[in-house]
């Protein structure tokens, strides 16, 4: 497939599509992930270490990226280890974007089930998330990243609206000893709240279509910069309102957060539901470019026109979110998914480069 | 006209109309009349209403034990809005339902109520003393707390007595649950309120097991009073005990969350009262530890008025009002003394939240001392300094000549 003129993307919309795929179910789930693991407040800590890692980790995919121009790294990675262990990687990062749409599914409907429709079942919520995302995905690339833009700035606004909000519960007490017990608890954390960075990893594909390569270091670091930014925030105001005792034993912490206050007087209650609109709309972002990457993938690996399997994806994807039976279940295959995207997009980055590098493979 | 034009016309128009019938939202919809807005719970120990009584007379009954009695306070609608015109008519309603599973007792309510609960406006929980001092407040509360569709901002008051009997009041006028609401926001009037305690404060105390206060409520003859605070003790979870007015108040003064209110001083040459009223508070707690001994300075310092003299005294006299200061201080630090004994001997457990400035002040030995905290706060020393200034006496006062 070749990419056309329409098809390509500005430095700006690149920082756009990195930061919506970042921001997802993290919002709502990380100040717990962290809290269980670092038991101190200092979890905002470990959320910046974490960042700066992905941030790390984002360059290297890059400078990747780079040493192909034109080429996506389901193109290069035959080029860099040859053909069969490329097609297996290629196999495997295309799994791993199966899962993560399917991820994002369950978790939109649980949610979905818990707080706003009671009685709706499943399935229906997942088939209609799906079909919208294929009206979309089915124009491109060039579709999606202008449904993002379109997205972002709500995001921005409505979450700075309850970030305010939630400062009336705010007690800086919480928050404190900053590094009380050293540094340790803080690392501990690090590998739980690297892992909600997780995103980054889309450079290895729009490198390839974007305008002015060169300006993909800036976009990856600005790209995950706003994340971190959402993300601190996030952890602040939970820790500094429900403290980190509180926090570690509520599923959905950040949604708790914004029930626990009240501004009578105002038109509305419930703001949570200004939350959850914001945050569903993430993790649409996050669904319909991780179903466009993996049929980009299958399309790419076959060199055929990508719509055919954008919807031989769909039963897959439905499948595979529906195999969870219950939400630790999910809470642990999003685990696992984690845990494979640290080895698939940290660490073989920086083996490829280096064999690229050793063996001097170019275009 | 073109048949084939004609057709495809038709069948735009079919489509066209079942799109419009599918499309017509609000698939789960709930009409806001047919919901029973819930607003307030209380918990009793389990006794049965007479209704209920009669109830089971007749074969309503299921496998349970009455262990204890829900009692939700839902708006009855379409009187809400107009509450002076119906005279005599109550604009909320109260239904008990007793039982041993809190949300087993809510969904019974389904079976009476053409209403079933909808907690989504909830404003407090009240619960009996008795309820407290039995039943660990970790189990108690986790259905409130689990069940999504209550608040977490809900506010969570212990009642000396029967906790129903505080969801009931003589005045029509306005809800009971309202009303316990709108008293916490009088803080700038009285200092014997406490900081609200909402379900999502309450959360990190259980889970944490420290002790600490929940407001007290006492009913008589449909009105109620916020009368001091109960006492958690943490280990339990479970209920130990009253403070009373003063001891809430000097709890306040100590940790300087207070935002107005009087302090009455006896003159101690006359024996007449003085009013001081607080125009602003400010704490400082300062912990120390050396080897195995406690110890916390605290600092209160208090800007306010010459409220109301029944003596004597000439305000516009600085010596005066530096007599009326001193008696203040001399008040406060009595009552101070009065608290810290009761809560450090008697109920031995630490509900002003000392445990805070050990844990930022000393974060690792608070790690290991954590778990036997009421214990060691217990047996810490206890240093305060009270300042009290007088900035003012309002527009007169008594000049004798």
């Amino acid at each position: 497939m070749r990419m056309s003129e329409q098809e390509s993307i500005t430095t700006h919309q690149a920082v756009v599509i990195v930061a919506n795929y970042i921001l997802g179910v993290g919002i709502l789930t990380l100040p717990r992930s962290a809290a269980e693991q670092v038991k101190t407040p200092d979890i905002w800590l470990s959320i910046i270490i974490g960042g700066l890692i992905a941030m790390l980790a984002g360059l290297i995919i890059v400078k990747l990226s780079q040493k192909f121009p034109g080429m996506t790294f389901y193109d290069y990675s035959q080029q860099i280890v040859g053909k069969w262990i490329g097609c297996i990687l290629n196999l495997i990062v295309i799994g791993y974007f199966i899962s993560m749409a399917s991820v994002m599914l369950r978790a939109m409907a649980e949610v979905n089930t818990l707080f706003l429709l009671e009685e709706t079942p499943r399935w229906a919520m997942i088939i209609a998330f799906m079909w919208v995302g294929i009206y979309l995905v089915v124009g491109g690339l060039s579709a999606i990243t202008r449904m993002f833009e379109i997205i972002f700035p709500i995001t921005v606004i409505i979450f700075v609206l309850i970030a305010v909000m939630s400062l009336k519960i705010f007690d800086i007490n919480n928050l404190r000893p900053v590094l009380g017990l050293g540094i340790a608890p803080v690392l501990n954390g690090v590998k739980t709240t690297a892992l909600s960075f997780s995103g980054f990893e889309i450079m290895l594909l729009i490198v390839a279509s974007m305008q002015n390569p060169k300006t993909a270091q800036k976009a990856v670091l600005i790209g995950i910069g706003i994340p971190l930014l959402f993300y601190v925030t996030t952890a602040l105001m939970v820790i500094g309102a429900l403290t980190i005792e509180g926090v570690t034993s509520l599923t959905w912490p950040t949604i708790t957060l914004i029930k626990s206050f009240e501004f009578p007087g105002i038109l509305f209650e419930r703001y949570e539901s200004l939350l959850l609109v914001i945050w569903m709309m993430q993790i649409f972002t996050t669904f319909v470019i991780t179903h466009y990457s993996a049929a980009m993938g299958m399309a790419r690996s076959m060199r055929k026109d990508i719509r055919p399997f954008l919807y031989v994806l769909m039963p897959v994807i439905y499948i595979v979110a529906m195999l969870p039976k219950n939400i630790n279940d999910l809470f642990h295959f999003s685990d696992s998914i984690g845990k494979l995207a640290f080895v698939m997009f940290v660490i073989l980055p920086i083996v490829l480069l280096g064999i690229a590098k050793l063996r001097g493979v170019q275009t | 006209m073109n048949p084939q034009w004609l057709k495809s016309r038709t069948l735009w128009i079919c489509g066209m109309l079942t799109i419009l019938i599918l499309l017509t939202g609000c698939w789960s919809r709930r009409e806001i009349e047919d919901l029973g807005i819930t607003i307030g719970a209380a918990v009793d120990i389990g006794k049965e209403t007479p209704v209920e009584q009669e109830f089971e007379e007749q074969g309503g009954d299921y496998s349970k034990q009455n262990a204890l009695t829900l009692t939700y306070q839902m708006v009855q609608p379409g009187q809400s809005s107009t509450s002076d015109k119906g005279g005599g008519e109550k604009n909320y309603r109260n239904i008990s339902v007793t039982g041993d599973s809190l949300y087993e007792d809510t969904r019974e309510i389904a079976l009476m109520q053409a209403r079933p609960i909808f907690g989504q406006h909830y404003k407090v929980i009240v619960i009996s003393d008795k309820v407290a001092r039995k039943f660990n407040m970790r189990l108690l509360f986790d259905f409130f707390i689990r069940e999504q569709e209550f608040r977490p901002s809900c506010l969570v008051l212990i009642c000396k007595g029967e906790a129903r009997s505080a969801l009931d009041q003589k005045d029509k006028s306005e809800f009971p649950s309202m009303r316990l609401l709108s008293i916490t926001n009088n803080r700038y009037r009285s200092t014997r309120i406490l900081k609200p305690m909402s379900l999502s404060k309450l959360l990190p105390e259980i889970n944490s097991s420290s002790s600490f206060l929940l407001q007290n409520v006492i009913t008589a003859e449909g009105e109620v009073k916020f009368a001091g605070a109960a006492v958690i003790y943490g280990k339990t979870g479970k209920l130990i005990g009253f403070l009373n007015e003063e001891d809430l108040e000097s709890i306040n003064w100590m940790t300087a969350k207070v935002k107005g209110g009087v302090l009455k001083s006896y003159d101690s040459h006359t024996g007449q009262p003085i009013l001081y009223e607080i125009t602003s508070m400010k704490s400082k707690i300062r912990p120390h530890i050396e080897g195995n001994r406690i110890s916390f300075d605290v600092e209160i310092e208090s800007d306010g008025r010459l409220g109301e003299q029944w003596e004597n005294g000439n305000g516009f006299d600085n010596r005066f009002i530096r007599r009326v200061e001193e008696e203040t201080v001399k008040q406060v630090r009595k009552r101070i003394d009065k608290m810290l004994h009761r809560i450090q001997k008697e109920y031995r457990a630490d509900v002003i939240g000392l445990d805070q400035y050990v844990r930022i002040y000393y974060p690792r030995t608070w790690e290991k001392i954590k778990k036997d905290w009421d214990d060691k706060f217990a047996n810490a020393s206890i240093r305060y300094r009270v300042k009290v200034k007088i900035k003012e006496f309002g527009t007169t006062s008594i000049k004798v000549h």
